[in-house]
């Protein structure tokens, strides 16, 4: 088994990078590492701003939020069934493709 | 060894020009960030004030820095064997005791949950109707020509007359929670006088009054955001503890008063301010015109110039632990929220309104697990007002008053702010 993943990210615009993804702590921390820059993450990772909201492809392999996560998605705009906070989100070894989409601002 | 923040060892905010209010802060901010130290300053009372962008950030998403429990900010009140007296200021803390402000963890994550399951975005999306329809109302009370003060007769009617709406108050109640709102102006005048305090005792417990009034009248009739709000509230099974976690909230009027003096004040700062912003950009208010489609990023840019708070306090919960210092629990700190959106290393140019900037990293609604939750309703609100100026194809104009700014403040506040309200000319 392998630490490492492929990470395709589409931005807000529409542009789509790939790159070799380290698994880590959060996907938050993934992104950052990927240099995904638009995520402002501005209650640093605490389940409380909701502006690393992104849409993630890779349901069954994921953990699914808890209620506190599903309660601050149940407040936006943009949700969607896909719709998960990158700083919840724990990417454990297993996976070897991920595909994220960083999801509107609110 | 870590070594103690000698908070004493930083010159004042004063040394650098600044006392609070728009007028000095510009120039605080060009002087302070013309070199890389200090890196922090005080303030007369010692407490630490944390300016920098890069600061302002780790200290708000510190979990060891949280909010000033309301046992601290009013160390007498709830001592054993307190005076039943109630001296100046008292029915502030009423309402403030129940405020997300004043709460910490555990009672704070839940409480704040209950907020944005009333105020998040979907929620203040459905409210857009009744913002406009009360706009609509505001504008049709100028006459084509007139010079109007933007700020109690645009921002502050449209405000109230929405959570007035929104509440289910009457027209009366909604003139006289509008003069309470008003008055609440002086809780953030940075040298709170015995005069404010008497002029603020009333204001605020005349609000109470009224907003118990509009959860009682709300949850009679069924209004569903107010029986969530009941319901959740049930769920806050937290023992009191006023000097670290905070109080429950003993009623969903409670709940309604606590937290929405800045709904009911700060929300009409940010349309005001964004108005100011863009009068003075002319180029900016043409593309908004233009291009109704940037409206939003030219609100996020206005606000990034013209923040309505210039600093809120925070409480060292537990020793903070940071590059090498240690900053003891217990310690006061101000969080100079405007300057981190005036810091030139994240914001060149910083007094240049630009909407084409990136807009990651603001510090206008604060940071971490404190960040405004009130900011979606401040923002559509501001939105929808100019928005239908344009619907209408109305142009706002300076007047030949000019505005004014409330200086010794902690708010970025226009006292007042003429403009000529127009018709177009096609239109006429
Ligand atoms: C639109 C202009 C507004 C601005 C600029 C603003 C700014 C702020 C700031 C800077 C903080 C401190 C965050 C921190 O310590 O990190 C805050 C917190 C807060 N705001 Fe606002 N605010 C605005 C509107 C509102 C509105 C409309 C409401 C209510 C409807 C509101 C309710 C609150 C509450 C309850 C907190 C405390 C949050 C907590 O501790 O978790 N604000 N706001
Ligand atoms: S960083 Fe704030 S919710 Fe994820």
């Amino acid at each position: 088994m392998t630490d490492t993943f492929k990470l395709y990210v589409t931005g807000r615009d529409r542009c789509t990078s790939v790159s070799d993804a380290h698994i880590g702590v959060s996907l938050l921390e993934i992104l950052r590492d990927a240099g995904v820059y638009e995520i402002s993450a501005m209650c640093g990772g605490n389940c409380s701003c909701a502006t690393c909201h992104v849409y993630v492809e890779a349901a069954g392999l994921l953990s699914g939020p808890d209620i506190e996560e599903a309660e601050m998605l149940d407040t936006l705009l943009h949700q969607e069934p896909l719709s998960r906070l990158a700083c919840q989100v724990a990417v454990t070894a297993g996976i070897d493709c991920l595909r994220v989409e960083v999801a509107p601002e609110e | 060894m870590p070594t103690h923040l000698d908070i004493r060892s930083f010159p004042t905010t004063s040394d650098f020009g600044f006392s609070g209010g728009r007028d000095n802060f510009r120039a605080f901010c060009r002087r302070v960030f013309s070199a890389k130290e200090p890196r922090f300053l005080r303030t007369p009372e010692n407490q630490l004030v944390v300016f920098r962008h890069a600061d302002l950030m780790l200290f708000g998403t510190a979990p060891e820095v949280g909010n000033l429990p309301i046992g601290r900010m009013y160390p007498n009140r709830f001592k054993e064997g307190a005076s039943p007296e109630r001296p100046p200021g008292w029915e502030i803390g009423e309402v403030i005791a129940s405020q997300v402000f004043t709460f910490n963890p555990p009672l704070h994550g839940p409480a704040r949950r209950m907020l944005l399951n009333w105020l998040g975005p979907k929620q203040v999306g459905q409210m857009e109707e009744l913002a406009r329809t009360v706009t609509r109302h505001v504008i049709s009370r100028i006459r084509d020509g007139e010079t109007v003060d933007l700020v109690e007769t645009v921002a502050e009617a449209v405000v109230v007359g929405f959570w007035s709406r929104l509440l289910h108050l009457t027209d009366e109640e909604s003139i006289t929670i509008g003069r309470c709102a008003h008055d609440m102006t002086r809780l953030f005048h940075a040298n709170r006088s015995q005069e404010d305090l008497r002029i603020l005792d009333q204001a605020f417990a005349e609000y109470a009054r009224l907003l118990d009034l509009a959860a009682m009248r709300g949850l009679e009739k069924g209004d569903p955001a107010m029986l969530e709000i009941a319901a959740k509230l049930k769920e806050l099974d937290f023992p009191d503890d006023p000097y670290e976690v905070g109080l429950v909230p003993k009623s969903v009027g409670a709940v309604l008063a606590g937290n929405l003096v800045d709904g009911f004040h700060t929300a009409a700062l940010a349309a005001a301010n964004t108005f100011h912003a863009l009068l003075h950009n002319p180029e900016a208010m043409a593309t908004v015109r233009q291009a109704p489609e940037t409206l939003p990023r030219a609100i996020v840019e206005a606000l990034r110039l013209e923040p309505p708070v210039l600093s809120l306090g925070r409480y060292v919960l537990r020793d903070f632990h940071f590059d090498g210092h240690v900053l003891p629990a217990g310690t006061r700190v101000t969080m100079v929220w405007a300057a981190g959106n005036h810091d030139p290393s994240v914001f060149p140019e910083p007094e240049r309104f630009d909407m084409s900037r990136p807009q990651t990293g603001l510090t206008t609604f604060g940071t971490g697990i404190h960040i405004c939750p009130g900011r979606y309703a401040g923002v559509m609100l501001t939105r929808v007002m100019l928005e239908e100026f344009a619907a209408q194809d109305i142009e706002i104009d300076h007047a030949e008053m000019p505005a004014e700014w409330i200086p010794d403040h902690v708010m970025n506040q226009l006292r007042v702010f003429p403009a000529r309200i127009s018709l177009c000319e096609k239109d006429r």
